[in-house]
Parts: C-alpha cells; sequence; structure tokens
C-alpha cells in the first residue's frame, strides 16, 4: 500500500504540472468572465424594442388599428419612401432591421373575404442570437396584423360574438406521463426544464473520458520518452500496483481538469443563454413540481447509479488508452495513438444527442450498444425514465470490458511488450 | 562460496533475430564480472533479462537462489539496475528522487534514512542535490542514478555502460564508488565497450559478441592466453579467430 502511495504521488506530481494547469484555468476563467459580460450585454439588447420600417399604401382603418396593434411588440416607424424599391435602401440608411409594406388594397381585400399580402423584408447584418430576435418579431407583427384584421371582421359581421372565443373554441388541458404517473402540464415544458437541468451531463461525461484517455497515455509514453521506464520496471515493485498507480492518478486529474472546464464552461453557456428571453426556458415552480410528480428528479439512488457507470466508463477508457499509450514512443505521439478510442467516444455521445435510439433499426441500435460508452452517456435519461434494469446491463457490461482490458494491460506491462510495443509504418527493406 | 548469479544457455529471439545466443555465466559473492563487446553485441540484452525488464526466449537466470524467470517480484528484490540510458524525473529534486526510490525499495523507515544518507554519500552533490533534476548536467544526473542503484545494498549491482557520456574525472569518481562496493558483499555485474575501463575495474570478464560468449577469465589470464596488452587486443584475436572459424 505504501508502495502504491508513493507512486500515485509521483504520477500526480508528473501531470500535474503548471504548465498544463495554469493556462486552463485562465482559459476558463476568461470563458466564464466571457460568458457574464457577452450575457448582460445580450440582456441589454434584448431588453431593445425592434423597430420596424413600414410603407402604408393603405389609409382604411383596418390598416390602422392593425399597425397600432402591431405597435405592442415593435416600434413602428414610417418610411419616409413610398416606393417599395427603396424600402431596403432607407432600413439600411435608418439602421432598421426589419420592414413591411402594407399594400393599397390591403383593407378592401379584406373586406371583400378575399386574401390580402404584406411584403416583409428583413436586413441581414449579422447572424447572432440578438440578429435571429428581430425575425421572430417581424413574425410577431406579421400574426398581431392577422389577428387584429381578423378580429375587426368578427366584429364587424357579429358585433355581439367575442373574437377570441369563436377564433379559439377549442382550450386544450394538456397531461403528461412518464415512469407510470400522469401529472398535468404540458411535456414541452417538462422537457424543456428537464434539458435544463441534465444538458451539462454528457458534456461532462465526455470532457472527463477524454482528458482521462489523454492522461494515461501521456503518462505511459513519457516514461519512455524521459527514459525511466527500465528503471521503473526494475524496482520490486508489482507490475499491477505501477498500472493501478498510473490509471488512479490520470482518472483524478482528469475529474480535475473536468470540473474546471465545467465552471468556465457552465459560467459561459449561462450567462449568455439565461439573457435571452424564451418561453420553453422558463422555470416555474409549477414545472418542477410536475417533474417530481413523475419522478423525473434525480434522487440519491439516481447519482448513485450514474457515479458507478461514470466510475466503470472512465476506469475502461484509462484502461484502453493506456494499452493504446504503449504504442507510442513519446508524450507527442500518445495523442494521436488515442484517437480511436475518441472515436468510440464520440459516436455515442452524438448520437445519444441526436437520435432516438429505440427507434433505430436492429442492426445499428445493437451497434450502439456494443459502444461501452453508449451505456454512459444514456445513464441520463435511463435513470430518469427508471430504466434501472438498462443501467444494470450497461454497468455489467463496462465492468466485464474492464476487467478484460486491464487484464491485457497487466499482461503488456508484465511483458516485453511494453517496451517493444510501437507503431511502425516505415517500409521494411 | 554460492555464486550470486547463475545464468544458464540465456537466449533472446526478436522475431527471426537471435539478440542473445545461448549464454552461460556466473558471478560469486563481491565478485566484479564484466560483460564487454562491441555495440549490438547482446551485452544489454543480457543485462535486461537478467534484471528482468525483459523476458527470456529460453534459459535460466537464479539470483541468489531465486528462479527470476519464474518469480521476477522476488529476484528484483535481490538486485538493482541502471539501464544505459537511464532518465530521471526532471521534477523532482536529487534528494527528492532518491527519497522516492528509497521508499519503492523498502517500507522501513529507518532503512530509507539509511539508504538516503548511503546516496547522499554516493553522489557527493552537496546542496545540487536540493536542485530540480532538470536542472543537472549528465555527470550529475549519472552520478544521482548510480547512487540509486547502490544506495539500497543489493546482493546484485546490474550496471549498464555506468560511465556513458561522461568526462574523464566523472568516470573515474565512479568507478572507484563502484569498485568500492564489492566490499560491502555486494557483487556487481557490468557492461561496456570501453574495455581499458573493464581492465581497470572487473575481477572477471566474458567477452561477447554476436550474442555468444567468446570467451571468459580474468584479465590477467585472458591477456596471458592470448598474448596480449590489453582486453582490446584480446577482443579483436578473439574476433579475428571467430569470424576465420566460422568461414
Amino acid at each position: 500500500m505504501k508502495k502504491f502511495l508513493l507512486l500515485l504521488k509521483k504520477e500526480l506530481r508528473e501531470l500535474l504540472t503548471p504548465q498544463l494547469i495554469v493556462p486552463f484555468v485562465i482559459i476558463m476563467v476568461i470563458f466564464s468572465v466571457i460568458g457574464k459580460t457577452a450575457g448582460k450585454q445580450i440582456a441589454t439588447q434584448a431588453a431593445v424594442v425592434d423597430q420596424i420600417l413600414v410603407i402604408n399604401h393603405d389609409n382604411g382603418e383596418l390598416s390602422k388599428i392593425a399597425l397600432s396593434q402591431a405597435g405592442q411588440v415593435a416600434k413602428i416607424e414610417i418610411a419616409e419612401t413610398s416606393d417599395d424599391a427603396k424600402i431596403v435602401d432607407e432600413m439600411s440608411r435608418r439602421s432598421i432591421s426589419i420592414g413591411l409594406i402594407i399594400p393599397a388594397d390591403f383593407g378592401e381585400n379584406a373586406l371583400l373575404d378575399t386574401a390580402t399580402t404584406v411584403q416583409t423584408y428583413s436586413l441581414l447584418q449579422n447572424f447572432s442570437l440578438t440578429g435571429s430576435k428581430k425575425t421572430s418579431t417581424l413574425s410577431g407583427v406579421v400574426n398581431i396584423i392577422n389577428q387584429s384584421v381578423s378580429n375587426s371582421l368578427i366584429q364587424l359581421n357579429s358585433p355581439d360574438a367575442d373574437p377570441v372565443k369563436l377564433k379559439n373554441p377549442v382550450a386544450a388541458i394538456d397531461f403528461v406521463s412518464a415512469n407510470g404517473k400522469v401529472a398535468s402540464g404540458s411535456a414541452i415544458t417538462v422537457l424543456s426544464y428537464i434539458s435544463q437541468q441534465t444538458s451539462y451531463v454528457p458534456i461532462v461525461l465526455f470532457i472527463v473520458i477524454i482528458f482521462a484517455a489523454q492522461m494515461i497515455a501521456t503518462a505511459v509514453a513519457t516514461e519512455k520518452e524521459n527514459k525511466t521506464l527500465e528503471t521503473l520496471l526494475s524496482l520490486p515493485v508489482s507490475r499491477k500496483v505501477i498500472v493501478t498507480a498510473k490509471m488512479i492518478s490520470a482518472g483524478l486529474i482528469s475529474l480535475l481538469m473536468a470540473g474546471i472546464y465545467m465552471y468556465g464552461l457552465r459560467g459561459f453557456i449561462g450567462g449568455v443563454t439565461t439573457a435571452v428571453p424564451s418561453a420553453a426556458s422558463a422555470m416555474s415552480d409549477g414545472t418542477s413540481n410536475i417533474v417530481k410528480t413523475l419522478n423525473l428528479n434525480f434522487t440519491t439512488t439516481g447519482y448513485v447509479e450514474l457515479g458507478i457507470i461514470l466510475f466503470l466508463g472512465i476506469l475502461l477508457a484509462l484502461a484502453i488508452a493506456m494499452i493504446l499509450g504503449v504504442f507510442s514512443e513519446d508524450a507527442k505521439s500518445a495523442q494521436s495513438v488515442i484517437a480511436p478510442l475518441m472515436v468510440l467516444v464520440m459516436i455515442p455521445y452524438f448520437a445519444t444527442l441526436m437520435l432516438d435510439i429505440g427507434q433505430l433499426s436492429p442492426l445499428l441500435r445493437n451497434l450502439l450498444y456494443a459502444i461501452p460508452f453508449t451505456h454512459i452517456f444514456l445513464a441520463t435519461p435511463n435513470i430518469m425514465l427508471g430504466n434501472h434494469l438498462s443501467i444494470l446491463y450497461g454497468s455489467i457490461y463496462l465492468l466485464i470490458l474492464f476487467i478484460l482490458f486491464v487484464f491485457i494491460a497487466a499482461k503488456i506491462f508484465s511483458s516485453d511488450l511494453i517496451l517493444t510495443m510501437k507503431l511502425n509504418f516505415s517500409k521494411k527493406r | 562460496m554460492a555464486n550470486i548469479l547463475e545464468v544458464k544457455n540465456l537466449c533472446k529471439s526478436y522475431g527471426k533475430f537471435d539478440a542473445v545466443r545461448g549464454i552461460d555465466f556466473s558471478i560469486a559473492k563481491s565478485e566484479i564480472f564484466a560483460l564487454i563487446g562491441p555495440n549490438g553485441a547482446g551485452k544489454s540484452t543480457t543485462l535486461k533479462m537478467i534484471a528482468s525488464v525483459l523476458q527470456p526466449s529460453s534459459g535460466s537466470i537464479v539470483i541468489d537462489g531465486v528462479d527470476a524467470v519464474k518469480n521476477p517480484e522476488e529476484a528484483r528484490t535481490k538486485i538493482s539496475y541502471l539501464p544505459e540510458e537511464a532518465g530521471a524525473y526532471k521534477r523532482l529534486s536529487g534528494r527528492g528522487y532518491l527519497q522516492f526510490m528509497a521508499g519503492l525499495y523498502t517500507d522501513d523507515p529507518s532503512k530509507q534514512k539509511e539508504y538516503i544518507a548511503r546516496a547522499v554519500e554516493i553522489c557527493g552533490l552537496g546542496r545540487r542535490l536540493d536542485d530540480k533534476l532538470g536542472a543537472y548536467s549528465k555527470g550529475m544526473t549519472r552520478k544521482v542514478m548510480l547512487a540509486r542503484a547502490l544506495m539500497s545494498n543489493p546482493e546484485l549491482a546490474i550496471l549498464d555502460e555506468a560511465t556513458s557520456g561522461l568526462d574523464v574525472i566523472n568516470a573515474l569518481e565512479i568507478r572507484d564508488i563502484i569498485k568500492s562496493f564489492t566490499k560491502n558483499g555486494m557483487s556487481i555485474l557490468v557492461s561496456s565497450h570501453n574495455m581499458l575501463e573493464i581492465e581497470y575495474l572487473s575481477d572477471r570478464v566474458a567477452i561477447i559478441d554476436q550474442g555468444k560468449i567468446i570467451e571468459t577469465g580474468s584479465t590477467a589470464e585472458l591477456k596471458k592466453k592470448h598474448q596480449a596488452e590489453n582486453l582490446e587486443v584480446v577482443f579483436l584475436k578473439l574476433k579475428r579467430h571467430n569470424v576465420s572459424s566460422r568461414t
């Protein structure tokens, strides 16, 4: 045990260099600060009421009422020009990104029950988040004009009628079910709430696994590069102890790096996204109560299950990376040697992010399940949906693979292969 | 007196290439035994097998009664190995490195202190021992490595090209250190392609060429037998004879 702790301390010291930590911490702090600063700027910009440039060829009451109601979502600026062809020029000159042309026969066509059209113009000057807000404003204006005209027409024909009730005679009461429970509420808000709570989890898993693999492969390759490996192998220390110390130190460092990374990333994304108002992102007490009723929140058991499967996944990645690291002759080539492992992590990461695995063909689904890291990325939804058997089977699968790869790693470390194994693509003469 | 090392019919192959082709020799207690030969003769490979860094393809290695092929972990408690190109953990100080190594040799704190004290004496680096190994010169690093190899007073110290790359003064110092340790009962197996250094250092010599030992004996015996002034001439004569007997 003492020798193991001594080796572990040495490995941690070798990996935890100022050259690694300091730039990383600085970048993450800057990341977080930029996020908060950008968030404030976005919030400021989002609070500004958008302007819309309007050419109104129709002087009737309908268009006037419609524009007055549209003023709730945008500041109406009447164009100086009456030439439709020059609206874009005036928008550009007056720095107004959205424009609207109401034709002369707008009111007349509406009263005759004939379809009438308005022209909308969007001036694309950037592709930012706040830039897209102006497009929503334009849609909002057109929607309000539509509602206003239809309400006016209804009142004209049926003065006693309530236009809102006439247009929406049917109201829906939403229910959502999960884990055998039913709660009153919208599925969209529940999904949005869960997405906000769990969107970081796959990113954390991805980062921890990649960092862990890089650390261990570098640890092995550095011993070769610095010519300390032969001395280490000749010491009265069990090879298993050497392997374990390297794996655990790499795992600990990767968890630390992941923690720092998540602090920075959370700060950046949190700063940027919470500044943009969105109906789906609003977290209400009601939504969290629905989630609790449906047992979709993470309990202690859920955290334990997630912790176990993540731990097994990291161990497996370490074992594979250790074997791959043996192929490299120095720390630089160690980064490229672990590329196959990175692919094995990235495929399930993106697949689980974008696809419903259950809807894939059996062949594709089984291929994905064969990749051990798929079970880690599926862990969060499985835990929330009470699929504990899937967690169990995934954990067992990871454990079996881990034991197999550690056995292989220990065999390599106990043999000549640790010294002689290398990738060599040069032609043999 | 029982031999500290018995090597019998030791072979090592890498695919079709036979690096070591049936080597037999033994080392007595307190003896300095040298393996000499040209580059690529199989010296380092032989030493690595004895140090259990490489596994023999066949043959036996018995160190102080322990079968090193079947029980490498137990055998490693009896030996200490200094590779030809031994690197250091650059972020450790010299003293930190020796403390780390002492901890790996023994769990007993009093023995660790003893080993470190011995190593500090061997190094002779004084206050420089508290500097990072990354700042050391080649000679200083090699002294620390040698101190590490000898500090635990092993039954058998295996030193591969102990003075490789060192200047004359440092090389002389290291040779004297090596010679002094046999008085403590330690046996030493050295390898070198520097015949003159070996002549000064060793009690017995085995000349190895192309994976086989072609001659064994004390320096005086070999020089007399082959009517040579020094071991270099002995080797050249043996090499010529080896070549002509094959053709």
